[in-house]
């Protein structure tokens, strides 16, 4: 019993502590291959795309919703220190920004303003994370703090019939996710 | 030389255990039960509120991740999934179903069917959901609307019958999301959600769908 001491708390201890790693891990791992994937289908570092409406036939996530129009940007700070401008086409219903980090944590949700309001966009800038307090533009634009350099930025508005759908993909176009400049 | 063996197995066999454990506990292999996943219960709606949080439990966001990648948090919208019909039997194609309720404390909501993959299901009928735009254009000043989820379209000459397809579904499930749930809701689900009834209507036997 004494000659397999030593291996059975090897065994237990290897088996926590991968167990916890592992655990840990598994939200990073899965955000790192979806926005891989999402390379692979064309969704560019910092530009505001499109996704087609979700049918069975186009599903590319878990669990999409049919019901709303979706425009994805990717963001990586890792490109470059700098802040990004966002800024969402105001819609007739229910849209909103929604930011989550390398982790899939949902660490920010804007509202975006009603179509026929006095401003046509909703903006804002999404710093990186080790921005230092000197290097912040306190103009008064809404600013918040990206937890990790990479993740995902989406743009829901409700588009439950296909004209709607197609309306939203119109005014898409006009989404902003680029480099401050300047 | 042999102790050395040994012990090298032990580490392998523990890491082996410790990352199994992990991909199962999490939900990333298998496919637990909903139940299991779940900390709301509404008449077998399930739900987490923790649910796109950071202060979510590590084995919640493995289990999100896997099911439902960058789903919001509850403060912008609530997930309440069901597998089972009003009987406790878990939801199949074989099987139709009427889908009825009222609306509910949010700014919007929808019922969505999914597979067992979690996948929209792979027909063409173009009949994946219904929404509360399409219930309250049905119901009008009447607080109660319906749906029949079905393999095939339930229409007929007589009425526009709202239908969720539910061909090439197998056992599935829906999801009910509501955007923007007011506060009540948010406190206190179990009095404030209108869970919608799901009664079953008629199977067929003998049929793969």
């Amino acid at each position: 019993m004494k000659n397999f001491l030593l291996p059975i708390i090897l065994f237990a201890i290897t088996a926590a502590v991968s167990h916890a790693m592992m655990v840990r891990a598994a939200p990073t791992i899965i955000m790192n291959i979806t926005m891989d994937k999402m390379a692979e289908r064309g969704y560019t570092v910092h530009r505001f795309i499109a996704s087609p409406r979700s049918t069975p036939q186009t599903q590319t996530v878990v669990r999409p919703s049919p019901d709303l129009a979706y425009a994805v940007c990717r963001y990586d700070f890792s490109f470059h220190n700098t802040p990004l401008q966002i800024a969402a086409q105001h819609w007739q219903d229910y849209a909103s920004i929604s930011f989550f980090d390398a982790q899939t944590n949902n660490f920010a949700t804007i509202p975006v303003g009603y179509a026929g309001g006095e401003t046509i966009k909703t903006s804002l800038q999404l710093l990186p994370p080790h921005l230092s307090q000197t290097e912040r533009n306190t103009g008064g634009i809404r600013q918040i703090t990206s937890p990790t350099d990479k993740g995902i930025i989406i743009i829901r508005r409700l588009a439950p019939s296909l004209e709607l759908y197609n309306a939203a993909q119109a005014i898409s176009g006009s989404d902003v996710c680029a480099p401050v400049t300047g | 030389m042999k102790k050395i063996g040994i012990t090298l197995m032990a580490i392998l066999f523990g890491l082996a255990v410790g990352v199994g454990s992990a991909l199962k506990a999490s939900g990333m292999v298998g496919n637990p039960p909903l139940e299991k996943l779940a900390n709301i219960n509404v008449s077998h709606w399930l739900s987490d509120w923790s649910i796109g949080a950071p202060t979510a439990n590590a084995y919640l966001r493995a289990r999100v991740a896997k099911r439902g990648l960058l789903a919001l948090s509850k403060s912008e919208a609530v997930y309440f999934t069901r597998r089972l019909d009003d009987d406790g039997n878990l939801l199949n194609a074989s099987c139709r179903y009427k889908l009825s309720g009222q609306g509910q404390d949010a700014r919007w909501w929808s019922i969505t069917l999914y597979d067992n993959h979690n996948r929209l299901p792979m027909n063409e009928d173009g009949a994946l959901s219904i929404d509360a735009t399409q219930m309250e254009n049905q119901t009008g000043d009447n607080p109660n609307w319906s749906a029949v989820i079905a393999p095939t379209s339930p229409q007929t000459d007589f009425q526009t019958v709202h239908w969720i397809s539910s061909r090439h579904a197998g056992d599935f499930d829906l999801t009910l999301r509501l955007y923007l749930p007011s506060k009540a809701l948010l406190d206190d689900p179990q009095a404030i959600l209108n869970p919608p009834h799901i009664e079953k209507l008629d199977c067929k036997t003998g049929e793969i769908l």
